[in-house]
């Protein structure tokens, strides 16, 4: 074997290896890329396939091991770190693929108002999320609070129509709050910047959405037609309120795949939050614009007169039951498992 | 009587195991000997191996032997313990227990076949 493709080989099991976590490759990755060197035939500069899959199914059971080893506080904060990034992955998409319509003759203006709308609240989540891992953790909390209090501000006391908006800025900078404020309560000590690959997974989604958006809009996304054609029927005039909601119904799964195999949290705490608190954020807004209304009494004069709050909550109790019996499914699956064969 | 309490150990963990039965081996040479063992059925690869491997540690049944540094890595050798040994002979015992079941019914089954009389012509 030429010392070109042993060079290759090795780097190659190296990258294969990066799907075990960086305490684990302190530990074992040396011996394992030795195993690995050893057990591929001459002359090839690629581990096979079977290897392969070995040692990337062998690291995400070592992260599943790490992630159920850690204490629940910490992962609620990886939790929502996460949910933060994925929620902030559809924003630059979003921009894109504003700009793409703009460009079409869609859009007369540019950027669109959905967009001016997301803008600034995403810079200042963005700065949050920024200082939070590399400044005092506890100064985080003033921009924080600052940041939920105008969002809130702009949007209820200017009774602006975009509560959909609103509800996706409160659901944002409350894991945001969540992700700054359980180290403060625990003293842990912030992620470690190896997690930041999420950041890079944002912007690979954000590539892919007016990809996506443009087989939505010519039909032939299949997945997510039915999603937001069952959640708009059902929720008859709110779609304002269901139109990002909906898109996040979709990323469910994936939210669920991602925390219990690749990142470091707990699958339980993974799912509630990117299910639960999400919804919860909705139904109160939906219901807090409907009381305003009331009280302003500009329901009277709008046509929005007649907007029901149950198709509101009958969209929070579907995630929220299909959360459930994923959390069901999962406990089950961990206790039926068989034991370790011994 | 087989033991329906205990799951069955599966056949990577058994041949990783009957692996070291002679002498405490390293990664690779585990991952061959187990083949051989096993007639080519068993090809254990390296993320399955050292998955095995660390169950196995953690649960006390294989023990690191020794360490040395081979071309500037390091090479771990791991031999069986007491325990794993007697895990292991369980483990044989109930799969020739489970075996002789499905031997004896059939010798009952078909006593010609094997108990044959000699002739005496």
């Amino acid at each position: 074997m030429s010392e070109l493709n042993v060079s290759r080989l090795e780097r190659h099991a190296r990258l294969l290896m990066r799907a075990y976590p960086p305490a684990y490759r302190a530990d074992r990755g040396e011996e394992m890329i030795g195993t690995l060197l050893e057990a591929t035939p001459p002359g090839r500069s690629w581990p096979l396939a079977y290897e392969a899959a070995s040692v990337i199914s062998g690291g995400l059971r070592a992260r599943r091991a790490a992630n159920l080893r850690q204490g629940p506080l910490t992962s609620l904060r990886q939790a929502a770190i996460l949910c933060v990034a994925l929620y902030l992955a559809q924003f630059p998409g979003e921009l894109v693929w504003s700009l793409v319509r703009w460009a079409q003759g869609g859009y007369k203006y540019f950027p669109s108002y959905e967009v001016q709308a997301f803008v600034l609240p995403s810079a200042l989540v963005a700065v949050i999320m920024a200082a939070a891992w590399s400044g005092r953790r506890s100064l985080v909390v003033v921009p924080t609070v600052v940041t939920f209090a105008a969002t809130l501000v702009y949007f209820v006391v200017t009774r602006s129509a975009a509560a959909g908006t609103l509800s996706v800025y409160l659901v944002l900078i409350g894991l945001v709050a969540l992700a700054v404020l359980a180290p403060l309560v625990t003293r842990a000590a912030r992620p470690p910047m190896s997690f930041l690959w999420l950041m890079c997974l944002q912007l690979a989604v954000a590539g892919l959405y007016p990809l996506v958006m443009a087989a939505f809009h010519d039909g032939f996304f299949a997945l997510q037609w039915p999603i937001d054609h069952l959640t708009v029927s059902i929720a008859l005039s709110n779609l304002s309120i269901i139109g990002p909601y909906s898109s996040y119904l979709s990323l469910i799964p994936v939210i669920v795949a991602v925390c219990w195999l690749v990142t470091d949290v707990r699958p339980l705490i993974g799912v509630i939050l990117a299910s639960v608190l999400p919804n919860t954020v909705v139904a109160v807004t939906h219901i807090a614009r409907g009381g305003v209304r009331f009280f302003t009494g500009s329901a009277v004069l709008g046509p929005t007169v007649s907007q029901p709050v149950w198709p509101t909550l009958v969209a929070v109790a579907v995630p929220l039951v299909l959360a459930c019996a994923l959390v069901w499914l999962l406990r089950h699956r961990t206790r039926t498992s068989p034991p370790n064969p011994s | 009587m087989v033991d329906m309490a205990e799951p069955p150990m599966r056949e990577p963990t058994y041949f990783v195991l009957a692996a070291l039965l002679r002498g405490p081996l390293h990664g690779y040479a585990i991952m061959k000997r187990a083949e051989e063992l096993s007639g080519g059925r068993v090809r254990l690869a390296t993320g399955t191996l050292y998955t095995a491997l660390d169950r196995l540690t953690a649960e006390g049944h294989v023990q690191l032997v020794s360490e040395e540094t081979v071309a500037g890595r390091v090479r771990r050798t791991y031999g069986l313990t007491e325990g794993g040994s007697a895990v292991l002979r369980a483990e044989a015992v109930r799969m020739a227990e489970a075996a002789r079941l499905v031997i004896d019914a059939d010798q009952e089954t078909k006593p010609g076949r094997l108990t044959r009389k000699p002739r005496t012509t």
